[in-house]
């Protein structure tokens, strides 16, 4: 036995993470059971409108083509949150999924179910045909990519504890650096995050080796032709934010993107009402306020920007609002770490990405 | 003929570990209750219709599979901040910040490597046993545990050069 592996052992055995049980499971559980075969039921009523939506499409696309109602969009999906309706453009075709719709070059290839996972990947579309299979991704269409092929899908988040990681959709999305290799992907891919319409969407591109610049920019434009049909308004994030929950506001993703660009590590989130980082062993919270703080006192300029203290706080503006910091509740410490506020070189990042990010969606 | 009774008498007895066993697959106390709480409602389902002979193992097998669905395309990490304060009296501070750095090392695998090793050294299940419960073939499972090991390694040698650099002067 190794020394690693009784190092692992004692880790995992650690009794300090036990977890509290719960009183009486049995509720909870037939719950469960209950939202299991309520999705289960929803999945075949989607396949039986799928199904449906096959059967109704080509006539009413026949019915276009000799005078009847325009067949613009899809026959299943909502109007979109997101773009305007106008058709595709010239030599690119509609495709549909559920809540959504994408525009891509005729030629491409588009898949609803490349892989039944969750959360679920509404689509994938790609150069080449899109064959099903995986079981952790689209391990087949991945084997199927040519050295100079596309390759896409959009994953859809049912419920989101963070909802402040996904930020809201930009004008104009881009596809972002290549990074990874994703996991179960295996393979090093382009990954964007957005909310758009009260829905959180993971977009995933790979590229083969010999893919042209063009390749990818038309890919791009694909991307910015996604049509989303929005959840109803009480669940928008702007609902959300308006009840009091921080976490919901676009503030918060921008405080999310902050601290990424300041090299703070995420360490969840206070409730609803502020983003944890940890830094240089010290945990902290962040949060955003319209108002001035009181208080102000022992300013200093770093960044070009006053930070000062109120009380045991850290403040300073930010893009017309305030940021405050405040060291971590209790919980958030160890013998490793220790609540406290940024400071030195974690601060200075901090308020050199507080400025330099813009904030979308205030 | 398997009643209800019957299997709130295993949830209930087995628990304490299914949370434990989440907690160590998730890295966060919300997604393993989250993750317990679908599996033993998926399980019940299979359960009502007979179709389950080794409840803790189904349950099990469960968790791990819906586990690296839930997780399997995020690259950062959940948040992991739950590091209770209490420590026993024997652990020392040095004890507990390394099984810490063991505990984050672990969270950074990812989904497959990190279920592959809980189930080796929480749940103490052979290479066959986890191959079956991963659905994958004895070959998959060594090599993705060799991986795991030589990754946790790295992750901890930078993490903590001194203990590295004591065991060489050990050696």
């Amino acid at each position: 036995m190794s020394d690693l592996e009784d190092r692992i052992r004692e880790a995992l055995h650690d009794p300090r993470r036990e977890l509290p049980t719960w009183p009486d499971p049995m509720p909870r559980i037939r719950n469960a059971a209950r939202r299991r075969r309520a999705r289960l039921a929803l999945g075949a009523l989607l396949a039986a409108a799928l199904a449906a939506a096959a059967i109704v499409a080509p006539v009413l696309l026949l019915r276009s083509s000799t005078g009847g109602e325009p067949a613009v969009g899809t026959a299943i999906s909502p109007p979109p949150a997101t773009s305007s309706s106008s058709p595709p453009p010239a030599g690119w075709v509609r495709h549909s999924a559920p809540g959504v719709s994408i525009d891509t070059p005729a030629a491409w290839h588009f898949n609803r179910n490349p892989v039944s996972v969750q959360p679920a990947i509404l689509f994938a579309a790609g150069t080449e045909p899109v064959p099903s299979g995986g079981s952790c991704g689209p391990t087949a269409a991945l084997k199927a990519l040519p050295a100079d092929g596309a390759f896409f899908a959009l994953i859809e988040y049912g419920s989101v504890g963070e909802p402040y990681t996904f930020p809201p959709r930009p004008h104009r999305l881009d596809l972002g650096p290549l990074g990874g290799p994703a996991e179960c992907w295996g393979v090093k891919d382009h990954l964007v995050l957005f909310e758009d319409g009260g829905r959180y969407f993971q977009f995933q591109a790979v590229f083969g080796p010999h893919a042209p610049a063009s390749l990818r920019a038309e890919v791009r434009r694909s991307l910015n032709t996604l049509r989303v049909a929005p959840l109803p308004a009480s669940q928008q994030p702007d609902s959300r934010c308006r009840a009091g929950q921080w976490t919901a506001c676009p503030q918060a993703a921008w405080v999310y993107e902050v601290i990424n660009q300041a090299r703070v590590f995420h360490l969840g989130h206070q409730g609803n009402r502020a983003i944890l980082g940890l830094a240089d062993k010290r945990s902290f919270a962040l949060w955003t306020t319209s108002r001035r703080p009181q208080l102000l006192n022992r300013c200093r300029k770093m960044a070009g920007v006053r930070v000062c203290r109120s009380g045991v706080r850290l403040a300073w503006p930010a893009q017309r609002i305030w940021l405050l910091a405040n060291p971590a509740s209790p919980p958030f410490s160890s013998p490793g770490t220790r609540a406290g506020l940024p400071n030195g070189n974690v601060l200075a990042r901090l308020v050199k990405a507080s400025q330099s990010i813009r904030m979308v969606g205030l | 003929m398997p009643s209800e009774e019957e299997f709130a008498d295993f949830a209930v007895a087995a628990l304490p570990r299914l949370l434990r066993f989440g907690l160590a697959l998730t890295g966060d106390p919300d997604a393993a209750e989250d993750l317990v709480q679908t599996a033993l409602g998926r399980s019940l389902g299979a359960w009502r219709l007979h179709r389950i002979d080794d409840p803790q193992a189904f349950v099990r097998k469960v968790m791990v599979n819906s586990y690296a669905s839930f997780y399997r395309r995020r690259r950062r990490e959940i948040a992991t901040a739950e590091l209770p304060e209490a420590a026993s009296v024997a652990d020392d501070t040095r004890g507990i910040d390394d099984r810490d750095s063991v505990w984050r090392a672990l969270m950074a695998l990812p989904p497959r490597q990190r279920a592959v090793i809980v189930l080796r050294y929480y749940e103490d299940l052979s290479e066959r046993d986890i191959a079956a419960v991963m659905a994958t073939s004895i070959g998959t499972v060594k090599s993705q545990s060799a991986r795991a090991l030589r990754r946790l390694a790295g992750i901890l040698a930078t993490t903590d050069p001194d203990r590295v650099s004591n065991q060489r002067s050990q050696t």
